[in-house]
């Protein structure tokens, strides 16, 4: 079921000609995690702008539980849809991590109390337990990051859409935030948006991927056959997940037999095990 | 000292600026320096923050010197190592209680500064009713400082690598295209982080939490500042020589 | 030129903050109506707050005295969000410059805010916008604006500072201050009307839209 459409909606910056989205369609399923990948200016923060209700499409239009998200008011939208920026020193404005994370409650009304205790276990859930009196300036990026995603779980939102999550983190800190992310899918059904241009991370962490180029979508569907169909991959800009990549290499100049793709360490393995006949 | 509610500190502060800036007894001004002082050795200060005291106190050393040269009529006169010095002993006894005045309001300021949090102020800053506006701004400016210190330092690097600081002429293009840079990212950052505020249910009114009333706590742990006050004021009406 | 921590007897520090204050609640209230038409009004004088407080912390060599200084900052905060929101952003500057630099203090407060808040940016703005009446092409009037903005601090800091110098005469303690401080800061006020004029040239062509709005609202206060 789709909880939230983007109905053929185009959008162009003011100032500019050329539109950012051009008239692009896309569905978010209840419950999935749903990455967005395209090359820089390829449209997808625009997108995710637009399934939050930041920004109006000049035509077209986005609709949430199939309401259009201009019939909600600004509070109750941005409390169902979550949205958390790539920069975390745009989202972090407070001159602690306590005082930032309770901004959103107090804002919907909770009292300084009970925005307090929300606020430490939404640090606890992104693994900050105790950074409540720290200052936001004396944390390093990948815990700026973390607090900037507390900062919108502690109002419960039904949809999290993440702006390059992975952006500027070392690749331990990027891999423990997306299994946090996949955790809270999984726990609390939240459906998650995710854009980014690391196809690896995809590969490992989308149910299903939707690949944009020039404000459209090229091609849609479940990771493991977008993620395969290099053509559509490298049309878009985009490589295939470096061990598809080798796959595919060994497939087309070393003859290896192969059908499919692996996409991951985990296939790869697998993969090349069949292929040596489980030899030791 | 980390007990003690700002709220209560900042009263303190307060009361103790105000018998100082009515105070003719040098001595009270030297015991509350020497106060401060010993407090401030309490707080432990990072060695640098020490260079903060050193133009007021240059101020102070100023002031003094002018008074003490031309303080007015009747003027005497002084050898010293053998140069005839003219003076003014009036101006002596005004110069030396101004510079003690400075002295210790600054070293009382300092403590207060060393020992309490921008959050912790913006919040005795809210209860003192200061508009809602400037405690918001405060606390947001407070939050970029280093964000802009760190970038525009990197952009007068930039520019140093590129011999944009030669000299005053060079130096003078090279800061106003810094500045222009700096507020520009600043606006485009602004826009960003607005859309951040939005998402979390900002309307566009500036805003301040009111922090939770004092207690019997608060009261409790702020005994040794009462006291403090209760000696402080002792000294300043006279019943209480400290020597 | 910030006024120290206990260079004000207590009635005069009082006397000028009461000056402060009731000018505050002015800004008070033209910050609340223009963040009706302007909400993205509180980040923007955050950030640019910070922006402005840093780039004023810059030194530049001054010419012909062999020394560097620092620009005011006021002039350009006026230029940028008019004068009364100027006051505020003067105020917090304040509050930061004591906490972080030991520059002023909780008791001359009112009184550097009134010399550079008010003072500084009402005759920032009063000297643009006769410039402007009068056809002096633009950057011109911003140069002349930020030089008599930035000189405008200093005389009324002296005008503080004169009761507590020793001399005969109120307006001789006055003169004296003056012109110990003029040698010095007139070549910084002239460095700082240039830098001005640079940088708002900049701002206006990168972001000439959001110039106009702000400069819209300025007009109205």
């Amino acid at each position: 079921m789709s909880i939230l459409t983007a109905q053929d909606i185009t959008y162009t910056y003011p100032g500019t000609n050329v539109p950012a989205l051009d008239r692009l369609t896309l569905t978010v399923e209840t419950g999935e995690i749903l990455f967005l990948l395209g090359v820089n200016g390829s449209g997808k923060t625009t997108l995710l702008h637009h399934l939050n209700g930041l920004l109006r499409p000049g035509s077209g239009a986005v609709s949430l539980h199939g309401m259009l998200l201009g019939r909600y008011r600004e509070k109750d939208l941005f409390s169902k849809v979550g949205l958390v920026f790539q920069d975390p020193n745009d989202q972090l404005f407070a001159p602690t991590v306590e005082e930032d994370v309770m901004y959103g409650p107090r804002n919907l009304g909770e009292d300084g109390e009970k925005a307090r205790e929300m606020a430490a276990e939404a640090l606890a859930t992104v693994g900050l337990a105790g950074f409540g009196p720290r200052e936001v300036r004396t944390l390093s990026y990948g815990q700026k990051k973390r607090a900037a995603l507390a900062g919108i779980l502690v109002m419960d939102p039904e949809v999290l859409l993440l702006d390059e999550p992975t952006a500027g983190i070392d690749p331990i800190g990027a891999v423990r935030i997306m299994e946090l992310v996949r955790a809270l899918n999984e726990s609390k059904q939240l459906t998650v948006v995710v854009t980014t241009h690391d196809v690896d991370l995809a590969a490992v962490f989308a149910h299903r991927v939707c690949v944009l180029d020039k404000g459209q979508v090229v091609r849609t569907g479940p990771a493991a056959e977008v993620l395969s169909d290099a053509a559509a991959m490298r049309k878009a800009g985009l490589r295939l997940p470096r061990i598809a990549h080798l796959a595919e290499i060994l497939r087309d100049k070393d003859d290896v037999d192969t059908e499919t793709l692996p996409l991951t360490i985990g296939q790869a393995r697998k993969w090349i095990k069949d292929r040596l006949g489980n030899k030791r | 000292m980390k007990n003690i509610d700002v709220r209560l500190k900042l009263l303190f502060l307060i009361f103790i600026l105000l018998l100082g800036s009515a105070s003719t007894r040098p001595q009270f001004l030297i015991f509350t320096a020497c106060f401060f002082g010993c407090l401030i050795v309490f707080t432990r200060p990072p060695l640098r923050s020490f260079k903060r005291l050193l133009i007021p106190l240059t101020f102070a050393a100023i002031f003094f010197l002018a008074h003490f040269f031309f303080g007015g009529a009747p003027m005497e006169t002084v050898t010293i190592l053998g140069q005839l010095i003219r003076y003014s002993p009036q101006g002596f006894v005004m110069g030396r209680l101004l510079a003690l005045r400075i002295a210790s309001g600054v070293l009382a300021f300092f403590w207060f500064a060393q020992s309490s949090t921008l959050t912790q102020i913006n919040g005795a800053m809210t209860w003192l009713r200061v508009p809602a506006p400037v405690v918001a701004v405060l606390s947001m400016t407070w939050r970029y400082l280093s964000v802009y210190e760190e970038e525009i330092c990197r952009m007068r690097q930039a520019r140093t690598l590129r011999l944009g600081y030669q000299d005053w002429r060079s130096a003078a293009v090279s800061t106003a295209a810094i500045g222009g840079q700096a507020v520009v990212r600043a606006f485009d950052h602004s826009e960003r982080t607005y859309r951040a505020m939005r998402i979390r249910g900002f309307d566009g009114r500036a805003t301040a939490e009111r922090p939770k009333p004092l207690t019997v706590t608060h009261f409790r742990h702020a005994i040794p500042l009462f006291t403090a006050a209760v000696l402080f004021l002792a000294l300043y009406v006279g019943r209480w020589q400290v020597w | 030129m910030h006024l120290p921590e206990g260079i004000l007897p207590a009635a005069q520090a009082a006397g000028w903050a009461g000056a402060s204050g009731i000018m505050l609640v002015r800004a008070v209230k033209e910050y609340r109506k223009t963040e009706k038409k302007i909400p993205e009004l509180l980040p923007m004088m955050g950030i640019l707050g910070a922006a402005v407080f840093v780039m004023s912390m810059l030194h530049i060599p001054v010419p012909f005295t062999g020394t560097s200084a620092h620009m005011v900052g006021v002039p350009l905060a006026a230029l940028l969000v008019g004068p009364w929101l100027a006051i505020i952003l003067s105020l917090v500057a304040l509050i930061l410059q004591a906490l972080l630099l030991g520059e002023g203090g909780l008791g001359p407060l009112g009184a550097n805010v009134f010399a550079m808040g008010v003072a500084g940016s009402f005759a920032t703005i009063a000297v643009y916008r006769s410039a402007l009446r009068v056809r002096v092409p633009k950057p011109a009037a911003i140069f002349l604006a930020a030089l008599i903005g930035d000189l405008a601090v200093y005389v009324v800091s002296a005008l503080q500072l004169a009761p507590v110098f020793p001399g005969q005469t109120f307006f001789a303690q006055w003169a004296v201050l003056i012109l110990a401080f003029l040698p010095l800061q007139l070549p910084v006020a002239l460095l700082e009307g240039f830098i001005t004029v640079g940088i708002l040239n900049y701002v206006t062509q990168s972001r000439p839209a959001l110039v106009k709005r702000l400069q819209q609202a300025e007009a109205e206060q």
